[in-house]
């Protein structure tokens, strides 16, 4: 039986499937492809055209609808004469207020809070992968990148809105405010920067920029050291 | 791509080689025990050869899930006061009363987000759980597949949560009507969260080291 020569030092040119541990050779993407797992089918990687381009341009639109959509309403209820809207964080206010703390911290983590630092985190990234500018700082905001999604539920609170709005519209009348379309100009901006976002070349860079800072330290002190 | 003769994977652990999960670069980690952990050198983050403890860490948090589904079922999520008179609902009469008013398709959204979602993925992932204990003979392919859709479905039943803080501030009317929330959905929201945990502190590797081992 002959094995197939395993990596050696370099590991540079090989990748482990997350899902299942198969090693794989690392082949050349075309952009815009997903390498696929053959063992187990999960995406190893995916190549995107003009990642920082298209992040930076999502994210910016994306804080430009941030304030708006959580702070203008969604939409009014009306019932015999009287009138309340809501906002995003009106219910975050409100389950506060009424001593559902705990409540009131998951729907503003997963609606407000990791909805902004996705964007924001993922702006700060795009800003360094296009200008080619990466600092040791650079590193924790990379690695969070993903967990930040994870808690970044708009789509969700999109349906939530939907349900309410049907649920609601029976029993008295329903306006829908400004502040719905700028919600879903948000969700549409957030979706867009997270997919266009590339994680993996973003790594790359870094790596390639700290390797290049530090040949270009060891030049200027030989050339200290020969003057 | 890198095929043993026999048309097996290279697994990464059985040549020292470890990912971190953080910015998947790959390391060599030869002679550190299984469990042990090491520094990323690329983000500083913690790597091993699997996630540490998975199988206990998992159980539990699925067993603090189950206890909490109890009291997410039987107290109440949301009270509608109406001209002073209302009675409180629960997940389920919450969903009785749509069915009532006639609205079938947002019961049965509401019906799949709350009860559905939660239950499958609790036994979803109980499955899987006991395919890596008791080295049950399953496709590991098929159980990575779940193991993906519990995943994907589980941040959908924060849709209740999110409804209800819509609903409190859009029916706040004084004595005519509000919405109010209630001690079942601080128990559900306590619910939605350790299901995600559980699910992310699941290792879908030791699925596969299972055939590995099988050899
Ligand atoms: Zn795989
Ligand atoms: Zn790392």
């Amino acid at each position: 039986m002959t094995e197939k020569p395993v990596p050696a030092a370099s590991l540079e040119d090989w990748l482990a499937c997350d899902h299942c541990d198969a090693l794989l050779h690392r082949r050349n993407i075309p952009a815009g492809a997903a390498a696929v797992c053959p063992f187990c089918g999960s995406v190893l990687l995916r190549s995107k055209r003009r990642a920082a381009q298209r992040t930076l341009a999502f994210s910016v639109a994306g804080l430009l609808f941030y304030v708006p959509a959580n702070f203008l309403p969604i939409m009014s209820f009306e019932l015999l004469g009287n009138d309340a809207f809501s906002t995003l964080y009106g219910g975050v206010l409100q389950l506060w207020q009424q001593g559902y703390w705990w409540m009131s911290f998951l729907v503003c983590t997963c609606s407000m809070v990791m909805p902004l630092l996705a964007l924001v985190v993922r702006l700060i990234l795009a800003i360094a992968m296009y200008s080619q500018r990466f600092g040791r700082w650079h590193r924790p905001l990379l690695r969070a990148v993903h967990s930040v999604s994870e808690w970044d539920m708009l789509e969700v609170y999109m349906l939530g809105i939907l349900v309410a709005f049907i649920k609601m519209s029976d029993l008295g009348t329903i306006h829908l405010g400004v502040a719905l379309l700028c919600f879903v100009g948000l969700l549409i901006s957030t979706l867009g920067a997270t997919l266009s976002f590339d994680s993996h070349a973003c790594w790359e860079q870094l790596d390639r920029a700290v390797r290049a800072k530090r040949v270009a330290k060891r030049h200027r002190d030989v050339i200290r050291r020969l003057v | 791509m890198a095929i043993q003769a026999n048309g097996q994977p290279l697994r990464a652990m059985k040549h020292g080689i470890a990912q971190c999960l953080h910015c998947h670069r790959l390391l060599h980690l030869r002679n550190i025990p299984r469990n042990q952990r090491a520094l990323c050198p690329r983000c500083g983050g913690d790597v091993s050869f699997r996630k540490p403890q998975s199988i206990a860490r998992t159980w539990a948090w699925v067993i603090t899930a189950m206890v909490l589904l109890v009291p997410a079922n039987v107290l109440p999520v949301m009270t509608v006061i109406s001209l002073r008179q209302g009675e409180p609902d629960t997940i389920f009469s919450g969903i009785l009363s749509l069915i009532d008013a006639g609205m079938y398709p947002i019961a049965a959204v509401v019906f799949i987000a709350s009860i559905v979602v939660p239950v499958l993925k609790l036994v979803g992932i109980i499955v899987l759980l006991l395919v890596v204990q008791l080295k049950l003979k399953m496709s590991p392919r098929q159980c990575t597949v779940t193991y993906r859709w519990i995943e994907f479905i589980g941040r959908w039943s924060m849709l209740d949560l999110f409804m209800i803080s819509i609903l409190v501030t859009l029916v706040d009317l004084g004595s005519i009507a509000s919405i109010t929330a209630g001690a079942g959905a601080t128990a559900f929201a306590g619910v939605v969260v350790t299901t995600i945990i559980a699910v992310s502190s699941f290792d879908t590797r030791l699925i596969w080291d299972l055939e590995t081992s099988r050899e």
